[in-house]
């Protein structure tokens, strides 16, 4: 007979510990991040390869040394050489990178002797309609802010042999 | 004269249905966000303020779905189903007292009433699953029926106390033998039991054996579509509406503010009725959200084993007491 009633009310008890623990979740802040609203910065991502600021001056910091083109397993970058009118120094033209075949392995940036290259972490919202817009090109937003090795005067290519 | 009645009921009839509506939509809203908050979510925010109008786009879609009728199934039952179950649930809004001589029909059998047309909506429910012409429903329904035949004893049996203190039936009359003293302080074991009986009537969680989604579908309205499944929906939600509302007439002092001195907020009985049922409900989405589903032989066990023994326990000592202290 007692144990009747104890375990009634132990029972109840416990019922009464497991609402306590529902009541305390219900009055935490939710974990819910809105996303298109609101972002957080991403722990262990890779975002796609993209061209680090010098910040001095704003530029990239790409001396056209092929480095990464050779390295990359899945020969999905490619970068093009001009002579630069003033001196006669090579300058980076044009630097594409072919997002579909990447595979985010890093090597590039590892063997990249300028420290060039890097991940861009935040932009973990790419998402294209097209394969065209995944062939990024990493040299036109420096173009289009106009820095000063985007505006080297550029000789006229030599006459093929 | 006839006429003057005419247009009460008419009048009458359209608030009642309008605050079901309106009822219905705010706790289905009500519940997501409960549910939300304790599973660290934040449910419905974008439509409306806060999502309120979430709900009423629910609704708008359902208005829009198609009515379909399960073939072999028996086309008048399947289509009265809904209605037994509804009416009951709209109807029990005569005798609620939301203030003093505030009531739409002061019942001299009072509450008793709301529990005998609830039973009503148990044959509905039954209908909906025989006349469904599937497994599941009938599967669901006849575990609804087994279910509400065993909580209505603890259900009544609980009310007992509160009755002999009271001395009435009147909902009206209850409510005022609560001036001092709410029967919740008294009678605290017959509250426990009656919300607990009162979540196994609605077919709440952790009671919900008989639309148990993992093993019936949907139970006993698994083949109904559109508006008819939403019936359902509004008939469970002012179910859940109306026992808490009881509970708070019956327990919790109805329409009277709370005995503290410092809260001198006299005229806002309606207010306080509803405040008070709200917090009720609001218990009871809690309980849905922190407990799991009975097994059926253990819900049949705490009804006989512990609810009724327990209620019963608690007429005779009520009675008791009364005896010893002359009332």
């Amino acid at each position: 007979m007692t144990r009747y009633f104890s375990d009634i009310l132990t029972g109840f008890w416990s019922l009464l510990v497991g609402m306590g623990v529902t009541l305390r979740y219900f009055f935490q802040k939710p974990v819910t991040v809105l996303y298109p609203k609101e972002r957080i910065p991403m722990k262990r991502f890779k975002g796609p390869i993209a061209f680090t600021t010098d910040e001095k001056n704003g530029d990239h910091l790409c001396i056209a040394c092929n480095a990464c083109i050779k390295t990359c397993p899945s020969r999905c970058m490619s970068l093009e050489i001009g002579k630069s009118a003033v001196d006669g120094k090579r300058v980076l033209t044009d630097f594409k990178v072919n997002y579909m075949l990447c595979s985010l392995c890093s090597l590039c940036i590892d063997v990249c002797p300028t420290d060039a290259l890097k991940h861009d972490d935040p932009n973990y919202d790419m998402v294209s309609l097209t394969q065209k817009e995944l062939v990024m090109d990493l040299l036109e937003p420096f173009e289009k802010k106009g820095t000063p090795l985007t505006k080297i005067p550029l000789a006229p290519p030599a006459a093929k042999v | 004269m006839i006429l003057n009645e005419i247009l009460k009921i008419i009048l009458y009839g359209t608030l009642v249905i309008l605050f079901v509506s309106v009822n219905a939509l705010f706790l289905v809203w009500m519940e997501r966000r409960v549910s939300a908050r304790i599973q660290l979510r934040r449910g419905p925010i974008h439509v409306g303020w806060q999502g309120l109008l979430q709900t009423v786009a629910d609704a708008i879609k359902l208005l829009t779905k198609e009515l379909v009728t399960p073939s072999h199934a028996d086309k008048f039952l399947y289509w009265l189903a809904p209605v037994l179950v509804f009416a009951p649930a709209v109807a029990a809004f005569l005798i609620l007292p939301l203030a003093d001589h505030v009531v739409i029909r002061d019942l001299n059998i009072g509450f008793l009433f709301v529990f005998s047309l609830t039973n009503v909506s148990f044959i509905g429910i039954f209908i909906a699953g025989w006349s469904s012409n599937s497994k599941y429903a009938l599967l669901g329904s006849m575990r609804a029926v087994a279910q509400n035949i065993s909580y209505e004893i603890p259900l009544l049996l609980s009310t007992m106390g509160v009755v002999m203190m009271s001395e009435t039936l009147k909902l009206s009359g209850i409510v005022s033998a609560q001036a001092t003293t709410w029967f919740v302080f008294p009678q605290f074991l017959a509250f426990v039991i009656f919300i607990i009986s009162a979540l196994a009537e609605a077919n709440r969680a952790p009671f919900d054996i008989p639309e148990a989604e993992s093993e019936l579908v949907a139970g006993f309205h698994t083949e109904y579509s559109g508006m008819r499944f939403a019936l359902f929906f509004l008939g469970e939600y002012t179910a859940v509406f109306i026992s808490s509302a009881i509970a708070a007439a019956l327990f919790l002092g109805g329409w009277r503010e709370p005995a503290v001195p410092w809260i001198s907020l006299a005229n806002l009985g309606p207010l306080w009725y509803l405040l008070k049922t709200y917090a009720i409900v609001f218990v009871v989405m809690w309980i849905r959200w922190t407990f799991p589903r009975l097994r059926s032989d253990q819900l049949m066990a705490l009804a006989w084993k512990v609810l009724i023994p327990l209620a019963l326990l608690n007429v005779f000592f009520t009675a008791l007491m009364m005896q010893v202290f002359e009332k």
